[in-house]
């Protein structure tokens, strides 16, 4: 736990007030207060985090049994120099309540506002005492008369907190063995709703504004979660809060646990279900720009993937089954470092995937082994790298220092080499013209798609391809698909039952290497349109200039081989992406006796598949010519289709490829010699930027 | 492509046709082709000065190309890596190579692959010149690279080569 005089005690510090002020929100931050003379904190549930808010509170005694009343905006307490009923406002003053009836002479150290009724209940064991109810409002006949709702020996709890659930208005607490129990406090009746599997003083209880309900525990702070609405609530390790032994916690109880605009938490990228977002109690830091982090930077989300600085672990070695590899870590502090590997590709990261456990790391580099099991599933799979002042860590969870990192990596049999085409993160750009064998309008964004491709080898064979994609453009109202073929390999010798496919970040359960071919052909994307979204006032997808801001759709397959194949024969490389005429939709009128798949489009000089229609070629404008391997060119040379050596920025619609890009003349007139990068200077206001 | 553009389109080359003739005179312009081109592009070499096109063209369809050259700046670089004193377990990654003062981005290597011996052979497929590689070989025991080399194209090598001595 760090303690400091942090940004939220200054704000509220520099409008001390002396006459009692509300806080001017409900804030979302829990406030926590310590200590034989009271010192009042706000904390951060989600990550532990805390900050002092005032250590000179106008009281030399402790204040417990705190709540937060949504009536007034006010802090309620028993402050025990005073020994009554307290409220605590912005100025962090503790204001004694005068003309207080009914309690018996004893301080108390249960207590909360009620939600839905603006009163004060206090609870305390023991026959002399009870469960107390106290009006705070001034137009209540009742104002500040205490009234026992049941008898401490008929409402026997060792509880040390209870908090108001937001929406049933039930009060809830768990004891020091774990119990949790559910209170009316109309009637004082309890239910027991089960152990929640932890024991220990939990001296700070909190719900959030969805019902979710928080323990804290004084011993080692641990803040859990529970789900009071299961039928067997369970607490879930939640955050690594501030441990005291002195403790009691209030917050707004219809404040959510992070405000939306909340930037101060750094959280992980991995997909939901290793545990990624606050829902999830994903892995979740709390932002601190002069501490501890990996890499050069790190910077704080809203939500998680928002804004992301992972860059403090190099995975220089690969990850080879059966054998060691090593990752260099730079840290900005001393602090320990673990890690997790979804080896069995689960999708969670389990305990016994736990790679580098509380491994000490030093201001700079670092260097950590890590043993890749000779059972690892080989492909590609999520690591997370947590570092922290905490040395036990789990891979989720918040914690109120350090950093996540999530990354995927290859995990591959060993002796393996990965050629990336063109490279492990960047793309080239497939842009087609659908308007074939007719010219089209030369915008070349009918499809446009991001590519990339890696074959994997081993021993001078290839065992294994991967192709990777974006669709970043559907300038087209015809139904396409994108489909690859792999030349010369036969789809008989794709091994189907490790295929890895995925569109649209949803695993697909199909195979797609056609059915009745000899050749490998991949139907990756059958139908574009079964995939993009458009929001409303958009024809098309990110080619208008209204309509560019739509989620590109991502695409993987990985296509292991039953039988390893020379690499002097085997395609690598582009390999032969195409677009097809998609199954049920009119194309156009060529296409005869409804044979959609029987076109295809494929780059310049790239000869078609067998699922081709052969009598295609040479009608319209297409000027293909067999025997002499020229395919899909007009008569003047002209594409269908363009690979782009980068990520692009495709035409506008209707935009003509020269104009937005005048110097792709000269690449073209001179073959390639000049202006080789020709897709790097766009015309301005002419392209859809990627 | 909407239904209204092929109409847009097919009404155009109608015109193009009723204007002058200009359809006949392009079908008959096939230039000749400088290279055989493969079923996997590759980048051809330039064996004469085409000019076709009318000069300053402003319309993708005013362009005239050669038949052969299939429109990719792609270039094959052969990695070869020959390092006989290298007696200990290794491993080379080749990278586009960063910025000045950034480290290598190793999720963006174009090859990476156990080195046995020392010795590595293997062609790699560049998606453009104008790339920079640098290439490191990592032993097991170090924190830092145990070698590292740069390569970048140069313009007209007919069999770009990046050696590791």
């Amino acid at each position: 736990m760090r303690i400091s005089i942090g940004l939220m005690g200054l704000i509220f510090l520099s409008t001390f007030n002396a006459i009692a002020e509300p806080f001017a929100t409900c804030p979302s931050k829990a406030f926590l207060i310590q200590q034989s003379k009271a010192n009042l904190f706000g904390v951060n549930l989600a990550t532990g985090n805390s900050q002092t808010l005032s250590s000179q509170m106008n009281t030399s005694g402790k204040v417990n049994a705190i709540g937060f009343s949504v009536h007034d905006r006010f802090l309620y307490g028993f402050g025990y120099e005073a020994n009554t009923l307290v409220k605590i406002g912005r100025d962090y003053q503790v204001l004694p309540i005068d003309g207080i009836t009914g309690l018996p002479n004893i301080s108390f150290y249960v207590g909360d506002v009620a939600v839905s009724d603006n009163a004060y209940y206090a609870y305390r064991r023991g026959a002399s005492y009870g469960l107390y109810r106290i009006s705070l409002d001034s137009e209540d006949p009742t104002y500040k008369q205490a009234t026992q709702i049941i008898n401490g020996a008929a409402l026997d709890l060792r509880i040390y907190d209870f908090a108001f659930h937001p929406l049933t208005g039930l009060l809830y607490s768990v004891d020091s063995n774990g119990d949790l129990h559910q209170l009316d406090p109309t009637t004082g009746s309890s239910q027991l709703l089960g152990n929640v599997g932890q024991s220990g003083t939990f001296g700070a209880v909190y719900f959030d504004a969805s019902g979710k309900f928080y323990i804290s525990r004084n011993s080692d702070g641990y803040v859990f979660r529970i789900n009071v609405s299961e039928s067997s609530p369970t607490a879930e390790l939640f955050a690594y809060g501030p441990s005291s032994s002195s403790n009691d916690g209030a917050r707004c109880a219809t404040a959510p646990l992070v405000d939306d605009d909340d930037t101060s938490i750094d959280y992980g990228d991995a997909p939901s279900s290793y545990g990624t977002s606050l829902d999830d109690n994903g892995a979740r830091h709390a932002l601190d720009l002069n501490g501890l982090y990996l890499g050069t930077a790190v910077s704080g989300e809203a939500i998680p993937n928002v804004d992301d600085d992972d860059d403090g672990v190099a995975f220089v070695t690969g990850f080879e089954t059966g054998l060691e590899t090593i990752v260099i870590t730079s840290a900005s502090a001393e602090g320990f470092l673990n890690a997790w590997v979804d080896w069995d590709h689960s999708g969670t990261f389990d305990e016994n995937e736990q790679a580098i456990e509380a491994a000490p790391v030093i201001a700079g580099t670092n260097i950590s082994t890590i043993n890749v099991p000779i059972s690892a599933v080989v492909g590609q799979t999520w690591v997370r790298f947590r570092v922290s002042a905490e040395s036990e860590m789990s891979a989720t969870g918040g914690v109120d220092n350090g950093e996540v990192e999530d990354y995927l990596i290859d995990v591959t049999s060993n002796g393996v080499s990965v050629q990336a085409y063109p490279g492990g993160v960047d793309w080239v750009t497939l842009a087609y013209e659908d308007f074939w064998p007719q010219k089209g309008d030369f915008d070349f964004n009918d499809l446009v798609l991001n590519y990339r491709t890696k074959t994997y080898v081993k021993e001078d064979q290839v065992i294994s391809y991967q192709v990777e994609g974006e669709i970043t453009g559907v300038g087209a109202s015809y139904h396409n698909g994108f489909a690859v073929r792999l030349q010369g390999v036969d789809a008989s010798n794709i091994d189907t039952d490790k295929i890895h496919y995925e569109v649209a970040n949803q695993l697909q359960n199909t195979n797609p290497v056609e059915t009745g071919r000899d050749e490998a052909i991949i139907m990756i994307v059958p139908d574009v349109w079964d995939h993009v979204v458009l929001p409303a006032g958009c024809e098309y997808f990110r080619v208008q200039t209204n309509c560019r801001d739509i989620n590109k759709v991502y695409f993987r397959v990985r296509l292991p081989l039953i039988t390893p194949i020379a690499q002097a024969n085997a395609p690598s490389g582009l390999l032969d992406p195409f677009i097809f005429a998609a199954a049920g939709h009119y194309h156009g009128p060529h296409i005869s006796n409804g044979n959609t798949r029987g076109w295809e489009v494929h780059l310049k000089n790239q000869a078609p598949t067998e699922a081709f229609d052969d009598s295609l070629l040479t009608t319209g404008d297409d000027y293909s010519d067999p025997d002499k391997s020229l395919y899909y060119q007009t008569d003047n040379g002209l594409p269908w289709a363009l690979k782009i050596g980068d990520a692009w920025a495709h035409p506008i619609e209707k935009v003509d490829l020269l104009n937005a890009y005048p110097s792709f003349e000269a690449f073209s007139q001179t073959n390639g010699l000049q202006n080789p990068t020709w897709f790097n200077n766009p015309t301005a206001q002419k392209t859809i930027e990627q | 492509m909407n239904y209204s553009k092929t109409i847009l389109v097919v009404t155009l080359l109608s015109i193009t046709s009723c204007g002058g003739g200009g359809s006949d005179e392009s079908a008959t312009a096939q230039p000749t082709i400088s290279q055989t081109p493969s079923t996997q592009p590759t980048e051809p070499q330039v064996t004469t000065t085409p000019t076709n096109s009318a000069q300053g063209a402003t319309k993708t369809t005013d362009l005239i190309i050669e038949p052969g050259f299939s429109l990719t700046s792609d270039v094959e670089l052969q990695i070869d890596v020959f390092l006989p004193d290298l007696n200990e377990r290794a491993y080379l990654n080749v990278c586009p190579a960063p910025p000045q003062g950034i480290n290598v981005n190793f999720e963006s290597c174009l090859l990476r692959t156990p080195l046995n011996n020392g010795v590595f052979k293997q062609t790699i497929l560049l998606s453009q010149p104008q790339v920079k590689l640098v290439a490191q070989v990592w032993l097991y025991t170090q924190a830092s690279p145990f070698k590292e080399y740069e390569w970048q194209y140069t313009s007209g090598e007919l069999q770009p080569t990046f050696s590791l001595r």
